[in-house]
């Protein structure tokens, strides 16, 4: 690659139809692999447009925290009632499970919860507090009111003169370099 | 009536045409960013330090006392601290449910009601958790409830009701941290990119974990908030259950209930909303936030605060049934101890606040009055606590065998500690609106994208 | 307490005193702060003998048991004390004493409090100065020489009653050596009316002894047999011998009792007639007339009163020879000369009821308070020993007894309390506790007991013995060798050894005699009648804390008043009709107000008050009490006279509108329907044996889901008599000092926090005016399906295998939701820190067996666990069962009617199972499903078909 200190082309669109055309045209045009989209709110079909994907694995997770949580909580109630320390009280079994379930359901709700959290932040991996992108003083407003298509240097079949030439084609407001 | 109701709910946008990204992102944020602290706030934050302080105060006094400086006594061994408990946690509730079950209904309107929302519920909770602790006798062993290998090898008694509640407690604080946090990463990133000096968007960068709103991002960040709130409902029905399970797991006739479970939920939604409105209706004010906060929004929670009380009220309706349908004798005399006896007049007053004012609420002129919306609530807040209160205290000063039964007197301690709690939690509040945003900019924003891709 | 700081006693030895000093911090291992005490507290120096095995060397940790007795206005109480380490904690009956045959009084078992009481006198004091015995014998002899010139003219000795044999012959000694001294007996709640009556019956003072097992019909005319100071236990004992129909061949003896103020034995009567006290008197003529014993005026009694009249004399004339009329000690004397006659001509004399000699040593002829007081004020009494009374606080008003001291240029004063006698005496000398003393007393019936001390004197405590042996300037002056010498001839040293162990004196009962009736005399005596007046006043001894001897006891003053529940204050006892008549309701204060003399109290409504009767218990209201006692209540002495000290008539009462916070620990005393406490006829229970459970939902248990627990090797248990209990509640304050329960104060029960694990509730059945009152005592009723463990989150309160219901105080956060859960409300919380942690010597009254409980954590009845531990380490020794009877709970032990039974339910032969085996048990809110080990057995009445109210 030519310039290693290059992170990729940033250009600026002023809404996500705009953001969206510029995402297919990229991808078309260039076979572009390596495209990364910000915006303010969620766009729907932008991450499909962006290319295929493997499936985000939260779901499984939360189920995972649900089990383990659930599961574990009501294991830990009947190893303590009935095996560990199995005593009379008010004249019930030591295996009373019933009673058992009441914690061992919050539990499952909260490994869930943390798990889904957990699963979220890793898999986007945050946090991260420094990122090229925030070099870059007018993609503060994706946070606000402006949409970004960023080519990645990575792409093998990434050419920043070329990927420049058709960002402008796609009337942004801006197009720049991300520099790492 | 429901047909007025619904053209009603049809009729005025829930957001004004005119508002756009920059627009919801400057005003809202600007709240947060630029905007000086006003009397009124100052006045607000003195009163609730002062009484913060207070219940500090009292904390340290019980500690060094006993539980003996309430007017606590044999047979009525609970009584302010636990109606305290069940009356925060309940506001607690509200707020969740009007945030997550709205958004897996896709109520579009509770977008921005959400966020103060769940704050209300995140407080509320940490203000309910310490009646518990500092209700015990011995408090400073609160930690014995929560399973591990100790000296004794003993562990916790997996039957009480007061054991699953301790489950539960956790469990419901620390998911609405989650959800509430979670909620905030976009809005925390907004304030990042437009703080004005470099210290506040260090600040808020920090809890912002690098939020860049790439496209894949949003994305998970939509599953886990939509699986989020789809457990955070079934979540407050359960957690409230057990709150109403500390009750009903006794044999005491007044508690020894079926009924208590969904009774106690009902009861809760309706203490939350009514919070949700006395707060929001002067926050709104205060902050201008009517194109976000608007009248159709106050009217639909008017109506939800109506119907949820009108289940309370038919809750209370089948226990005086049932009472004197099962002809139990302990049964009958309790509930002719709540009409007529001793502390006759907390029931008259529940009935008062939480049967009788809400009726006002069939009326669309009251639905639409912000001021009478206010007084509603704060009528049902007192409603609820005095239920709370008697149900605790009418029940326990006259059980089964009359040579034990006895009086509640209240001492300055327990009204202190009342206070106390509700200065802690507007301490907490005030504080929050002055350091995140108080309506959700991201999911305003939505409505936003939303109307552009109807447009076109 | 430097100066207080006391020398060991003159007779202890370097050596001893080191050796229990170590014995002593073996016992207590405890803070730097028992310095003060350690030289204080140690055995006796000379031989004790313990109650159940020879003494072999103390074993460590193993309680002794040691026979003495405890006096009651001079009488003798049988009891054990037990011993822990030289420290007597814990008093309970002696089974081979007449006056306890086990069993023991409220104040028997608050003694042991006494004893430890911080706030006793510890030293000798002239005036305001602390000083020694060593300077009053001095002075002592000093006075000596001059009476021996004057014959002891000007020396006054002022005693309370006495039975002493020991003490009484020294007394003799005195006035054989000083003719010219003379003895004076002052007695606030003495026997006197009793004595003057049988001096106009007979001619001459005798001793009554009842036999209530073998009477059928019993009249008491205000007597209130069950709380007798002398005899009390054991007439409970006996009248509950003839009230069981189990024992008694389906009998059960009747009792009617007349009375003016409710009282222990009119709570247990089948009839009950509410009288004025003047109007009990005409119902005693019309009663002798309608006998034929004295022919007196008629006078008119209504038609209710007449027919009640009419049914009763039916009956005790079909009972000749088993019937038994009793005759209260505040009834005039010649009421009691009538209660004579009546009983011999109904001829009861020797069956039930038997003279003997006077138990008590008279002083004879002018030997009164009033007596001395005379003197006093003549002048002619020079220097007053007063041993034990006290007086300045509880002489009759009239008598102006403090006036006259300024009068007595030499008060010397011998008290356990430098009490408002003790603060007005020249010389105030420390008395020694009877737990610290040598001495001996008579029982009721004359039986002898020679007192044993458990303890060296804590503080410079001396006995009367040891008082007069100095001022008759004897050789031998150490009460050990006093009582020995009395006793010389009587007992040899095996007899004497014998006597120690057992805690009697063989056949010591006074011989009965059957002396004749002065009929005629009667005859003049019988004053002419005075109307009732509209409002009387009487006074009579508080039921916990007596004539105020007992003001600094906390237990006693803890201990709600049987009929009331009031604790820590008195009231005045008015009528519903009273209170209805002049508006009042409980904590008004009235102004009491008795010719020139008033008093302002508050007043408590007392059903089954006579309509114009006021009542004022004596004791309240102590100046120079001590910490605990002092300007608690309202004292009624003022309103007392030598003229009538027991009823005074035309009282006036005037409403103040000033209100007064009374504690008590109940406040509802209607059952509401409820069948927690049952009763029924005799007839009833012969004609339906099962009447008590007729009604119950389910036969036994209602069905459980779950599973029986595997029965284990006990299954405790008790059974609870309700036709027993006489409501004495000597069950309660035997349980708080076995168990160490704190005492809480009045503040803390007016917020109803009182501690007491054993409580006796109180219910009213039927009209106001004249209702049925029952007591049911309520332990922990250690359910099998305990509603307290379910809802413990922490295992703080679980089952053991013998099925209690244990408490895990070191578990117990305090959540309380076992109290709220608790269908009973038998347990208790320690809201406050209740136990004194600093009070050295309370610390050392503390039984050690049990724990001391902390602020914040629940307790309650544990069966007395610690009892049930003992029992089984003795059993393990052996490799053998704990045998039925060898665990006694404290409450069991206490109880003087035997009403409460303990042991292993599931052995068929145990006393407890027997019990439970009778149609009359049931258990308290069966249908909750609790399943109960406590159960109850019905009460029973007898009542005269003929005067059964329809109701």
């Amino acid at each position: 690659m030519s310039d290693p200190h290059l992170y990729g082309v940033l250009a600026e669109f002023a809404t996500a139809e705009q953001l969206l055309a510029a995402v297919a045209r990229a991808r078309t045009e260039t076979r572009h692999a390596v495209l990364e989209a910000y915006s303010p709110v969620p766009v729907e079909g932008l991450v499909e447009a962006l290319g295929p994907r493997k499936a985000d694995r939260i779901p499984f997770w939360m189920l995972l925290g649900a089990i383990a949580g659930g599961a574990g909580t009501f294991a830990l109630e009947w190893y303590a009632a009935v095996w560990d320390y199995p005593i009379n009280v008010g004249g019930r079994p030591t295996g009373s499970w019933p009673a058992f379930l009441p914690p061992a359901i919050e539990m499952a709700v909260l490994g869930a919860a943390l798990f889904g959290v957990l699963a979220m932040l890793i898999s986007n991996g945050l946090p991260r507090w420094h990122h090229p992108l925030f070099e870059v003083e007018s993609f503060g407003r994706a946070s606000n009111d402006r949409f970004f298509l960023l080519l990645r240097a990575i792409d093998p079949k990434f050419d920043p003169r070329r990927a420049r030439e058709i960002l402008q084609t796609l009337t942004p407001l801006t197009v720049r370099e991300v520099r790492l | 009536m429901a047909a007025q109701m619904r053209s009603e709910a049809a009729a005025a946008p829930l957001m004004d045409e005119g508002e756009t990204y920059t627009s919801i992102t400057s005003n809202v944020s600007a709240i947060t960013l630029h905007r000086r602290f006003g009397r009124l706030w100052l006045t607000g934050f003195t009163v609730a330090l002062a009484l913060a302080l207070l219940l500090a105060f009292g904390v340290g006094w019980l500690l060094a006392m006993g539980v003996g400086i309430w007017g606590l006594n044999i047979p009525v061994a609970w009584s302010f601290a636990i109606a305290d408990y069940v009356w925060w946690i309940a506001i607690g509730m509200g707020g969740t449910f009007i945030s997550a079950a709205l958004y897996l209904t896709r109520r579009d309107w509770r977008n921005s009601l959400n966020r103060y929302a769940e704050t209300m519920t995140v407080f509320a909770v940490s203000v309910s958790g310490i009646f518990p602790i500092l209700h015990l006798g011995r408090p400073w062993f609160f930690y014995w409830l929560f399973p591990y290998p100790d000296v004794m090898n003993v562990w916790p008694q997996w039957r009480s009701s007061l054991e699953w509640d301790f489950f539960a407690i956790i469990a419901y604080l620390l998911v609405s941290i989650l959800y509430w946090y979670v909620g905030m990463i976009p809005d925390l990133a907004t304030l990042r990119d437009r703080a004005p000096t470099l210290a506040r968007a260090r600040w808020y960068g920090f809890f912002a974990l690098g939020w860049r709103g790439e496209a894949r991002h949003w994305r998970r960040f939509e599953t886990v908030s939509l699986l989020l709130a789809g457990l955070a409902v079934p979540l407050v029905f359960s957690v409230h259950s057990m709150v109403a399970l500390d009750f009903s797991e006794g044999l005491v006739p007044g508690w020894h209930s079926t009924i208590f479970p969904p009774f106690f939920v009902a009861g809760a939604l309706f203490s939350g909303f009514a919070m949700v409105l006395a707060l929001g209706i002067p926050m709104r004010k205060a902050f201008h936030l009517e194109p976000y906060i608007t009248e159709r929004h106050l009217v639909n929670m008017a109506k939800m605060l109506l119907a949820v009380g009108l289940v309370v009220d038919y809750s209370y309706l089948s226990e005086i049934f049932t009472a004197f349908y099962s002809m139990d004798p302990y049964e009958v005399a309790l509930a002719k101890n709540r009409f007529f006896g001793a502390y006759a007049w907390v029931f008259w007053s529940t009935i008062l606040c939480n049967v009788v004012l809400i009726q006002l609420l069939w009326v669309p002129r009251v639905r639409a009055n912000p001021r009478a919306l206010v007084a509603i609530s704060l009528g049902v807040l007192v409603g609820m606590w005095l239920e709370r209160f008697m149900l605790i205290v009418t029940t326990l000063y006259r059980d089964f065998v009359p040579s034990s039964w006895g009086m509640f007197y209240p001492t300055f301690w327990d009204i202190a500690f009342l206070a106390g709690s509700m200065g802690l939690f507007f301490v907490l509040y005030l504080l929050f609106v002055r350091l995140v945003p108080v309506v959700s900019m991201f999911e305003l924003r939505k409505m936003v994208r939303k109307r552009e891709r109807e447009l076109a | 307490m430097s100066p207080l700081r006391p020398t060991p006693p003159p007779d202890s030895d370097a050596v001893g005193l080191q050796l229990d000093r170590r014995d002593f911090l073996q016992t207590m291992a405890a803070s730097l702060a028992l310095a003060g005490l350690t030289g204080c507290s140690h055995p006796p120096q000379e031989e004790i003998v313990p109650y159940v095995h020879a003494p072999l060397g103390q074993i460590d940790g193993l309680p002794r048991f040691f026979a003495t007795a405890l006096l009651r206005n001079g009488y003798a109480h049988g009891v054990l004390v037990e011993n822990h380490m030289g420290r007597p904690t814990k008093i309970e009956g002696n089974p081979q004493h007449p006056a306890s045959l086990g069993g023991t009084d409220i104040f028997a078992q608050a003694a042991v409090l006494q004893l430890w009481d911080p706030d006793r006198s510890q030293a000798v004091m002239r005036r305001e100065d602390v000083t020694s015995w060593e300077a009053f014998g001095a002075e002592l002899l000093k006075w000596s020489a001059r009476f021996d010139q004057t014959h002891g003219a000007g020396l006054r000795v002022l005693t309370e009653t006495i039975t002493s044999p020991t003490l009484s012959s020294q007394l003799d000694a005195l006035r054989r050596k000083y003719p010219q001294a003379h003895w004076h007996v002052h007695q606030p709640a003495g026997q006197e009316q009793a004595l003057a009556g049988a001096r106009l019956a007979f001619g001459e003072p005798v001793s009554s002894r009842l036999h209530l097992d073998r009477a059928k019909v019993i009249l008491s005319l205000d007597a209130d047999f069950l709380s007798d100071p002398a005899a009390g236990v054991r007439y409970a004992r006996d009248y509950i011998a003839g009230r069981s129909p189990e024992h008694q061949g389906n009998t059960m003896a009747r009792l009617y009792v007349v009375e003016a103020t409710p009282s222990l034995t009119g709570a247990m009567a089948d009839h009950r007639l509410p009288l004025q006290c003047a109007q009990i008197e005409i119902f005693a003529r019309h009663l002798a007339r309608r006998l034929g014993v004295a022919n007196v005026v008629e006078d008119g009694l209504d038609a209710r009163q007449t027919r009640w009249l009419d049914e009763l004399t039916r009956d005790l004339q079909a009972h000749r020879g088993e019937a038994l009329i009793t005759v209260g000690p505040a009834q005039a004397p010649w009421v009691h000369a009538l209660g004579h006659a009546l009983n011999a001509t109904l001829g009861n004399v020797g069956a039930t009821i038997e003279y003997s000699n006077p138990v008590e040593a008279l002083p004879g002829e002018s030997g009164s308070l009033a007596d001395l007081v005379g003197a006093m004020r003549a002048g002619s009494v020079d220097t007053l020993l007063v041993l034990g009374a006290n007086p300045v606080y509880d002489a009759p008003a009239d008598l102006q007894f403090a006036a006259a001291l300024e009068k007595v240029p030499h008060l010397v004063h011998l008290g356990l309390y430098r009490d408002e006698t003790g603060a007005r005496a020249e010389w105030h000398l420390p008395q020694a506790h009877s737990l610290e003393t040598w001495s001996d007393a008579l029982a009721f019936d004359g039986t002898a007991t020679i007192v044993q001390p458990l303890i060296a004197p804590l503080y410079e405590g001396r006995s009367a013995h040891e008082l007069l042996a100095a001022l008759l300037g004897e050789s031998q002056q150490r009460g050990r060798e006093i009582v020995r010498r009395h006793w010389q001839e009587r007992l040899d040293d095996a007899a004497w050894a014998a006597a120690l162990q057992t805690g009697v004196v063989p056949n010591t009962a006074l011989p009965t005699r059957s002396p004749s009736l002065h009929g005629d005399a009667l005859e003049r005596a019988l004053p002419p009648l005075q109307a009732a007046a509209a409002l009387e006043l009487l006074l009579r001894p508080d039921p916990t804390i007596d004539d105020g001897r007992w003001a600094n006891n906390g237990w006693l003053q803890e201990l709600p008043k049987p009929l009331t529940q009031l604790t820590w204050d008195n009231a005045a006892l008015i009528s519903p009709e009273l209170a209805a008549r002049m508006d009042l309701s409980n904590g008004d204060i009235v102004e009491i107000r008795l010719r020139e003399r008033a008093r302002r109290v508050p007043v408590w409504i007392m059903p089954g008050q006579a309509a114009g009767s006021i009542t004022l218990h004596l004791g309240y209201g102590r100046r120079r009490a001590g910490r605990v006692g002092d300007g608690r209540g309202f004292d009624a002495y003022p309103l007392r006279t030598t003229g009538e000290p027991w009823c005074a008539r035309d009282v006036q009462l005037a409403k103040t509108g000033d209100r007064y916070e009374l504690a008590g620990t109940q406040h509802h005393f209607n059952m509401e329907g409820r069948d927690l406490l049952r009763t029924g006829t005799l007839a009833g229970y012969l004609r339906d044996p099962h009447f008590v459970t007729r009604a119950d939902r389910y036969p036994g248990a209602p069905p459980s889901l779950y599973p029986d627990y595997p029965p284990g090797k006990y299954a405790w248990g008790m059974s609870i008599d309700l036709n027993a209990c006489i409501g004495c509640k000597a069950c309660t304050i035997a349980c708080q000092a076995e168990n160490n329960i704190p005492v809480v104060g009045k503040e803390q029960v007016r917020r109803g926090r009182e501690m007491h694990w054993i409580r006796v509730d109180l219910y009213h059945e039927g009209p106001a005016e004249n209702p049925r009152t029952h007591s049911q005592p309520v332990p922990c009723m250690m359910c099998e399906h305990a509603p307290c463990e379910v809802v413990c989150p922490v295992d703080a309160t679980v089952h053991d295998s013998e099925g209690l219901n244990v408490q895990v105080y070191n578990r117990c956060v305090g959540t309380r939701f076992c109290s709220n859960n608790c269908p009973y409300k038998v347990r208790r919380f320690n809201f406050l820190q209740y136990v004194d942690k600093e009070a050295d010597t309370l610390k050392a009254q503390r039984n050690p067996e049990v724990t001391v409980r902390r602020r914040g954590v629940m307790e309650k009845c544990t069966y007395c666990i610690q009892r049930i531990e003992a029992a089984h380490i003795e059993a393990d020794k052996g490799s053998r069962r704990i045998r039925d009877g060898e665990v006694l709970t404290a409450c069991q032990a206490v109880c003087p009617t035997q009403a409460i039974r303990f042991g292993d339910v599931a052995d068929r032969q145990s006393a407890v199972a027997e019990a439970k085996a009778s149609p009359r048990n049931y258990v308290m809110l069966g249908e909750l499903n609790t399943r109960p080990r406590t159960s109850y057995l019905a009460r029973l009445r007898n009542p005269n078909p003929a005067l059964e109210e329809k109701t």
